[in-house]
């Protein structure tokens, strides 16, 4: 018995395998997230360091040996410099933190690597933010932080057995809920930059869809069935009804009988005649997500180009950088079918007739007989919409493919497109007739969410522009005549008639719409907090300006503020127990011997004390014996009537131990 | 206070049994206490030896039984048997009848033995045939048990072994202590019985004395706060029962007493108890030794 009650203690500074466990999940879900841009190789890297760490800890083996450790390091990162080249940037720097964050887990043995390790995995999911600052990252990054600050906790205290126990989970979550407040003030105080130092964040979905600089059969029609967010548009005032809600994108001018282009060099000009024409106007905000191209949308038509944009003649709004980034700009617009805002050049009056030569015989020559029937620009337009009105045409977003004279297979055979076929064969009939024509491409509609419009890339419409000699360009959208439903209530419209797949249900629909709502949120009050936003903030409580002085006040007081805050808590909370004079006594007299250098368990009554210190101090052995007994007596036997008495004689045994513990120094 | 005769009584009993002073007293304080005694331990370490020497120097009659897997109640209790010359049934007396009994390898006697034997020790009486036997008193039950890895054994419930106060073991002894039972003086000694000590009126005037012990409320706290860790310390099957908390408490009363004190002191409670929390304390996992966990909430909770 003797034995088992001998204290094992495991040495203070070795690791568990609780706390190794902690260690390589916190560096797992730290470096996560980073794994799609890093090198090919680094997940093997991160599987194959946390397995052997992992072994080594359960199976008591021995650690790597130090040659090979520091051989896997160098070469490492001699793979990185290699393939990624010797430049110190962002990409590097990440890639190479990255590494040797899981590489240090190797030679964490002692609670100090362990300490470094887990703070450096801080570091690497921060850098996560540099390439993009969306919600799922932030919640992810939340929960990262949890995992990582429990396993700085799991560092200190290590006292249960299991893996996850609930009331330690519980103490970290309270850890992180008292530095939220101050983390709240740092966000809202702490000087902002007017850009991030990183640079912008990179537009990270090559794979994603949108509308592009080009259009052929198809490439709209795919679009609608994704459900994925193009812009959010909060209208200052009443939003449109759905049948003006015409979202210009790209302009496309060119035809080579399959797809559609945008006209790069435009030589005509763009002539402001805004507010001459009738149409009401609606003044608006978008928050556009990124789509890795320059095209900003905004409704027909607008007035003037946002901050770092410009407005072409065709009426496109151009930024001068792609869109990598969430993108904020308001816009004011006129809502109108006609637009007399352009000036045509020759050269692009007859690009905008021209069709391939060879191309869509047929189509050419119905227009040919048609134009002989007809007296004016507009009735051909109207008797073609009447076509499509009354023959078997149909609206699809499943329409047969089309190969050759796309327009003709078109018209004549298969009679059934999603917008982009109406909208290519409109124009082509047009250009056919000799008339100016071209192809709008943006999104038409969207959904009233919450507060604000949200359209998606299911929104996505492709219309016509027709040049009606002395009053400018004329919207017409064949689709309205195919499909009234489309354009009036909307794709959503839709999309309710017929689902896409089985997983589209109004219900997934309502969900997708309501987590927009808080990403909107989230966009608006965060991550468009911004200096300007600041100084808002430091004009309310009452500084003029962002300087030196007002932020130190500011950030001082916040300091100062929580340190009393903190103080006045510990006060507050103070260990409970009632430390009588008797307490103090004692430790006056535990401590007499501390300070001669005697070592203490801390968990000694006083009996054991007692002997403890008479072992090492045997000339104090009486005193000692003295002390002992009458201190029992006072703090634990019945009260007696000369206590105060008694007390003093306690004082005194102490002041002779002190006397009796120098005379032997001297 | 006359614990001048307790001490005369723990020397004499160490005279037998060297260097075991800390376990006499254990025991002492157990019977003080008014508790019985279990000692967990290997063959031939003198556990027979304790308990003799105990009887003698109180004074008591004191008998032995060795259980075996074959033994009966009856075998322990006594019995009735049919007497033909007064064509009546006249009862026996089993070896229980005394006021100090060994129960040497409990854990070897067959499940329903060892609960007549724990049902005598909690009600002082013995119920045969329709007619209760009052046992003597004073009444202490000393039992052995082997660790019960080993074979053949039948391990005791928990609920009995609540019945036992204090639980202790012997170990092996110091160098010095074993190499003198070779010497032949020392096996003469052996062989001469102890004169009584201590009488039957004064060891329960003792253990009347000993329920006065003062406590206060600092040691009360105390207790209770290693009371409670038991029960709310996840690792352990169950926690103390109340009648283990008493019997922390009395036990440390006795050894206050012992110790020569009319009040209780923290390092009573802290010493009487591993003894009276060991062998009613299980853990979850076998890999877990309870002695250690007790010993942590121990080392853990601050000693006033």
């Amino acid at each position: 018995m003797a034995k088992i009650m001998a204290k094992i203690k495991p040495s203070s500074y070795l690791l568990s395998s609780k706390q190794i466990f902690w260690i390589l999940l916190s560096v797992t879900i730290s470096v996560l997230p980073h794994i799609p841009r890093l090198p090919l190789w680094f997940p093997l890297l991160l599987i194959g360091v946390v397995l052997s760490r992992w072994l080594t800890a359960i199976k008591r083996s021995k650690p790597l040996p130090k040659a090979l450790i520091v051989l896997i390091t160098l070469s490492t990162f001699i793979t990185i410099v290699y393939f990624q080249g010797f430049k110190l940037n962002r990409e590097i720097s990440v890639t190479i933190l990255a590494a040797m964050t899981v590489l240090k887990i190797l030679e964490t043995w002692k609670k100090r690597d362990a300490w470094m390790v887990v703070t450096l995995c801080y570091f690497v999911i921060l850098t996560r933010f540099f390439y993009s600052q969306d919600l799922l990252l932030v919640i992810y990054l939340l929960l990262s932080v949890l995992v990582i600050t429990h396993t700085l906790f799991i560092l200190q205290h290590d006292n249960k057995k299991d893996f996850l126990d609930k009331r330690e989970i519980k103490q970290t979550l309270g850890l992180l809920a008292t530095g939220l407040p101050l983390a709240v003030l740092f966000f809202l105080f702490f000087p902002r930059l007017g850009s991030p130092i990183w640079g912008s964040p990179d537009f990270f979905g090559s794979g994603k869809t949108g509308i592009g600089d080009s259009m052929s059969p198809g490439s709209i029609s795919q679009l609608f069935n994704d459900d994925s967010t193009a812009f959010r548009a909060t209208f200052n005032g009443n939003i449109p009804k759905n049948s003006d809600l015409y979202w210009r994108g790209p302009v496309l001018w060119d035809f080579d009988g399959k797809t559609w282009q945008t006209n790069q060099i435009q030589t005509s000009k763009n002539f402001s005649n805004f507010g001459r024409d009738k149409g009401t106007y609606v003044s608006y905000e978008v928050e556009l997500e990124p789509t890795g191209q320059k095209y900003l949308f905004a409704l027909d038509y607008v007035n003037r180009a946002p901050p770092d944009s410009t407005l072409k003649p065709d009426q496109q709004l151009i930024t001068e950088n792609d869109v990598n980034q969430l993108r904020h700009y308001s816009a004011l617009s006129q809502l109108k079918t006609y637009n007399s805002n352009e000036i045509l050049s020759p050269e692009d009056f007859a690009r905008l007739k021209y069709l391939p030569p060879s191309f869509n015989p047929k189509t050419k020559a119905l227009i040919q007989q048609w134009k002989r029937q007809v007296n004016s620009p507009l009735a051909l337009i109207k008797k073609i919409l009447t076509l499509f009105t009354t023959d078997e045409f149909y609206y699809s977003y499943s329409p047969p493919l089309l190969k050759g004279n796309t327009v003709d297979q078109f018209l004549f055979e298969t009679k059934s497109g999603f917008c982009e076929h109406y909208a290519s064969a409109f124009t082509v009939m047009m250009r056919a007739a000799g008339i100016p024509a071209r192809v709008v491409t943006g999104y038409q509609g969207g959904i009233l969410n919450k507060d604000y419009l949200l359209v998606k890339q299911s929104d996505a419409h492709a219309w016509a522009e027709v040049w009606i000699y002395q009053k400018g360009w004329l919207r017409v959208d064949p689709t309205a005549a195919v499909s009234p439903l489309r354009v009036e209530k909307g794709s959503q419209a839709l999309i309710s008639q017929n689902s896409r797949n089985w997983l589209d249900t109004s219900w997934s629909r309502k969900l997708g719409e309501r987590y927009d709502a808080v990403r909107h949120n989230w966009n608006k009050w965060v991550r468009q907090y911004n200096a300007v936003k600041q100084k808002a903030i430091f004009k309310v409580i009452g500084f003029d300006s962002i300087n030196g002085r007002s932020i130190i006040i500011v950030l001082g007081t916040i300091m100062v503020v929580t340190t009393l805050l903190v103080l006045l808590f510990l006060y507050i909370n103070r260990p409970k127990r009632t430390e009588s004079r008797y307490d103090k006594i004692y430790k006056k007299f535990t401590q007499l011997f501390v300070k001669q250098g005697l070592k203490i368990e801390e968990n000694y009554g006083i009996l054991e004390f007692s002997d403890h210190a008479s072992q090492h101090f045997p000339r104090c052995k009486n005193s000692i014996h003295q002390f002992s007994t009458l201190y029992l007596k006072l703090r634990f036997a019945k009260t007696t009537n000369n206590q105060a008495k008694l007390d003093n004689r306690l004082v005194k045994i102490i002041i002779k131990i002190k006397k009796e513990l120098h005379s032997k120094n001297d | 206070m006359n614990n001048q005769l307790i001490h005369q009584a723990i020397d004499a009993v160490c005279t037998k049994l060297f260097d075991k002073k800390e376990q006499v007293e254990m025991s002492f304080a157990c019977l003080l206490a008014g508790g019985h005694l279990l000692i967990e331990d290997k063959p031939g370490l003198g556990k027979t030896t304790l308990a003799g020497a105990i009887s003698q120097v109180l004074g008591l009659t004191f008998k032995r039984i060795q259980l075996t897997s074959d033994m009966l109640p009856s075998d322990v209790l006594g019995v009735s048997i049919f007497q033909p010359s007064s064509a009546d049934f006249k009862f026996f007396h089993g070896p229980i009848f005394t006021q100090l009994l060994l129960a040497d390898e409990l854990n070897r006697g067959t499940p329903r033995t060892q609960s007549a034997l724990l049902e005598a020790m909690a009600e002082q009486q013995v119920s045969i045939d329709g007619q209760t036997h009052q046992l003597p008193s004073p009444f202490f039950v000393i039992a052995t048990q082997n660790p019960t890895d080993d074979a053949g054994t039948f391990p005791l419930p928990d609920s009995q072994l609540d019945r036992f106060m204090v639980s202790t073991s012997l170990g092996y002894p110091s160098a010095e202590a074993e190499k003198k039972l070779y010497e032949s003086e020392f096996l003469n000694e052996q062989k001469t019985n102890l004169s009584a000590i201590i009488s039957d009126q004064q060891l329960n005037a003792m253990q009347k004395t000993i329920t006065d012990i003062h406590a206060s409320q600092e040691v009360k706290d105390y207790l209770h706060s290693l009371v409670l860790q038991t029960r709310d310390n996840k690792h352990f099957v169950n926690g103390l029962s109340p009648r283990a908390g008493l019997a922390l408490f009395r036990l440390s009363q006795a050894l206050a007493y012992i110790a020569n004190r009319d009040f209780v002191i923290p390092e009573d409670v802290k010493n009487a108890f591993l003894p009276v929390a060991s062998h009613r304390m299980r853990s979850l996992t076998t890999q877990q030794n309870p002695v250690f966990l007790l010993q942590t909430i121990l080392d853990e909770t601050r000693i006033p």
